[in-house]
């Protein structure tokens, strides 16, 4: 719809997918005040403590620019997912949303390679403050990346159903998507280089 | 029923947050002090973050109630964090030593 076009009354079906998408966007609000919390508690320690380590020398940040990449590239693939479906172009869909999961479990195994190395070095999240707040901050976004996983799979299984018609599970699963990567792109500066 | 976005836009989009991330990565060599660091940092993850919303996630064709619960949360966030300076700024050590020395 353009903004041209004429004025006309929203069908039911129009108004359930604005709902649903407004719905989401609530759900996502909520969960930039789960994630300032511990952001909060990361600053507030991070700027009490002088000899707070530097990200950049105890952190591997090479590894974790390569998964800003990976979460990045597959936000580019989710809307591409998202544009697929609009335009009914079913194939392109899957194979959209058949990458987006592959990048998905990748930026897992990375972080897995990362943490496994951590704890194999003694680095737990009791051990220093520092690695409490690194591993409750990255670790609750690795969650929000397997909970993406399930939701991403789901959308994936039940892709035959959606068309330029209806799409709100493809847009919404999208709109949670981007928002695990947005989180992503503040926590890797914040903690990796600084 | 949403925005119909061109792939170059999309592909555009996506350039700029390649570039913006090593962007990140340079800016963290600059020795700009520790404030000047921060922010800097912080003012590009801001703007990869907006390009995100803006075009991945449509808010730039979305109106009306979305952008309250957009702003909303986000002006909350900004309450939480910066509530937090007179704290860390006239009790600082105070949490460390709390929690028993933090190592």
């Amino acid at each position: 719809m353009t903004a041209t076009a004429i004025p006309h009354a929203l069908s039911e079906h129009e108004q359930r997918v604005d709902r649903a998408k407004l719905g989401m966007w609530m759900f996502l609000g909520s969960e930039v005040m789960f994630f300032t919390g511990f952001l909060a508690a990361y600053i507030a320690l991070r700027m009490s403590d002088p000899a707070w380590p530097r990200g950049h020398q105890v952190l591997n940040w090479r590894l974790a620019a390569v998964n800003t990449v990976v979460l990045i590239t597959s936000s580019l693939t989710m809307a591409l997912a998202v544009n697929a479906a609009q335009r009914n172009l079913r194939g392109r869909l899957r194979g959209c949303l058949a990458l987006t999961i592959l990048l998905a479990v990748t930026f897992l195994v990375i972080k897995g390679f990362e943490y496994a190395h951590k704890i194999h070095d003694g680095h737990t999240p009791g051990s220093h403050l520092f690695y409490g707040t690194y591993f409750l901050l990255t670790g609750f976004h690795g969650l929000h990346v397997l909970g993406g996983i399930v939701a991403l799979t789901l959308v994936l299984l039940l892709s035959k159903r959606f068309d330029s018609r209806w799409n709100a599970p493809v847009e919404n699963v999208g709109l949670y998507w981007h928002f695990v990567d947005i989180v992503w792109i503040f926590l890797f500066p914040t903690l990796y280089l600084l | 029923m949403g925005h119909v976005a061109s792939l170059r836009l999309y592909l555009a989009v996506f350039l700029v947050l390649i570039l913006g991330t090593a962007l990140t990565v340079a800016a963290s060599e600059l020795n700009l002090g520790r404030p000047g660091n921060i922010t800097l940092a912080l003012l590009i993850a801001s703007a990869k973050a907006s390009c995100v919303a803006a075009f991945f996630m449509h808010l730039k064709w979305d109106r009306g109630w979305i952008w309250l619960f957009v702003l909303y949360p986000l002006a909350l966030f900004c309450v939480l964090t910066f509530a937090l300076w007179p704290d860390i700024a006239f009790r600082a050590g105070d949490a460390v030593r709390f929690l028993g020395g933090a190592r």
